[in-house]
């Protein structure tokens, strides 16, 4: 089962930060194919600055557990001036429409 | 067809930060009426998984939370949106629901203790019926075994 | 095709807030949600939930193409689409 997660959170908003990553690393665990989609405020928890150290070690255990997609919204880059060959994780910058096309290629979507 | 649904909003009571909405009513009772609508048409329920502020739901009520007197006191006129959880439970004995509290997220949010949290069958005095303590991997086993996974914030 | 649920109603613009629907995914309103319909041009396969509608008393004008639909439609639109994103 291919599934996408949708990561829109601040990496300061912790309790639901938590909720999201939870989550990620126990489908993970099941074998499930999933892909990343970071958007608004949530493509902050991909840079170095982000101030929560329990979160960006979590995410950099992604890979580990076979999590090799991770999208970010170009958009949301732009508008926060931020450089996408910094980020703690390899990300690939899509265009709105394309992140569009990568939720219609998914058969389950969680938003947390 | 097998839907699964994740209720991820609280029903008004202890939000965990975030703003609150100016209209508060309907909180939760979404995710109430399209279980029963699902069910009245001939579809079935796999599982409603309580994550994020939704797990306050599935507990009862502090006796000192606003709306607690309405539940404790089931013969007075509960308010229209009194405790959505109750109204989850009643469902579940009607249709034998699979409710399940993520334990994770009660504990993230102090409704249980880490005790508790190792030994779920020690909380569930404080859960209201129909309702069990379960993990994460509850979320995932209910994507694969459904057709529809759909959130309610 | 994708389902998008919308179940709040920030300030701006919608197609800034939601660009990543596609030109012929759904859009479900519900709760707060709903209260898009009243205030500007939406996608055109764009559904809101009567039941909200009518408690938040929105008003939509009549060329706004949203339609309003029951829960056994919200259902049934549910059934018909797949992924579905709640927003």
């Amino acid at each position: 089962m291919k599934i996408l997660f949708i990561i829109k959170r601040p990496p300061s908003d912790r309790l639901f930060t938590r909720d999201s990553i939870d989550a990620i690393l126990t489908c993970s665990v099941f074998d499930q194919q999933i892909a990343l989609l970071f958007m608004e405020d949530g493509v902050l928890q991909l840079t170095p600055e982000a101030d929560n150290q329990e979160l960006k070690e979590q995410l950099g255990l992604l890979a580990m557990y076979g999590v090799q997609e991770v999208y970010a919204l170009r958009e949301s880059l732009v508008s926060r001036q931020l450089d996408q060959s910094h980020f703690i994780l390899p990300t690939q910058c899509i265009d709105h429409r394309q992140a569009g096309q990568l939720i219609a290629s998914h058969d389950t979507v969680f938003h947390f | 067809m097998i839907f699964s649904l994740i209720v991820y909003s609280s029903s008004g009571h202890s939000p965990s930060g975030t703003e609150s909405s100016a209209a508060p009513p309907p909180g939760g009772q979404t995710a109430l009426h399209f279980a029963k609508t699902l069910l009245a048409h001939g579809h079935s329920l796999y599982r409603v998984f309580f994550y994020g502020d939704g797990v306050h739901q599935a507990f009862l009520p502090d006796s000192n939370a606003p709306g607690a007197a309405a539940y404790s006191a089931p013969g007075t006129h509960a308010a229209p949106h009194g405790h959505t959880g109750k109204q989850w439970s009643d469902l579940s004995k009607q249709h034998q629901l699979d409710l399940v509290v993520c334990v994770s997220a009660a504990l993230k949010r102090g409704l249980i203790s880490e005790e508790e949290g190792q030994h779920p069958e020690q909380a569930c005095l404080r859960l209201l019926p129909g309702f069990q303590i379960s993990g994460l991997g509850q979320l995932t086993d209910a994507a694969i075994h459904s057709d529809r996974t759909i959130t309610f914030r | 095709m994708t389902l998008h649920i919308i179940n709040q109603c920030p300030q701006g613009e919608f197609q800034k807030q939601y660009g990543v629907i596609l030109e012929n995914d759904c859009v479900v309103l519900i709760e707060d949600g709903v209260e898009w319909a009243s205030r500007q041009t939406l996608p055109k396969n764009c559904y809101a939930l009567a039941e909200d509608l009518n408690r938040r008393d929105v008003r939509m004008p009549n060329e706004s193409g949203v339609h309003r639909i029951t829960y056994p439609q919200f259902v049934e639109l549910c059934v018909e689409h797949h992924p579905i994103v709640s927003w």
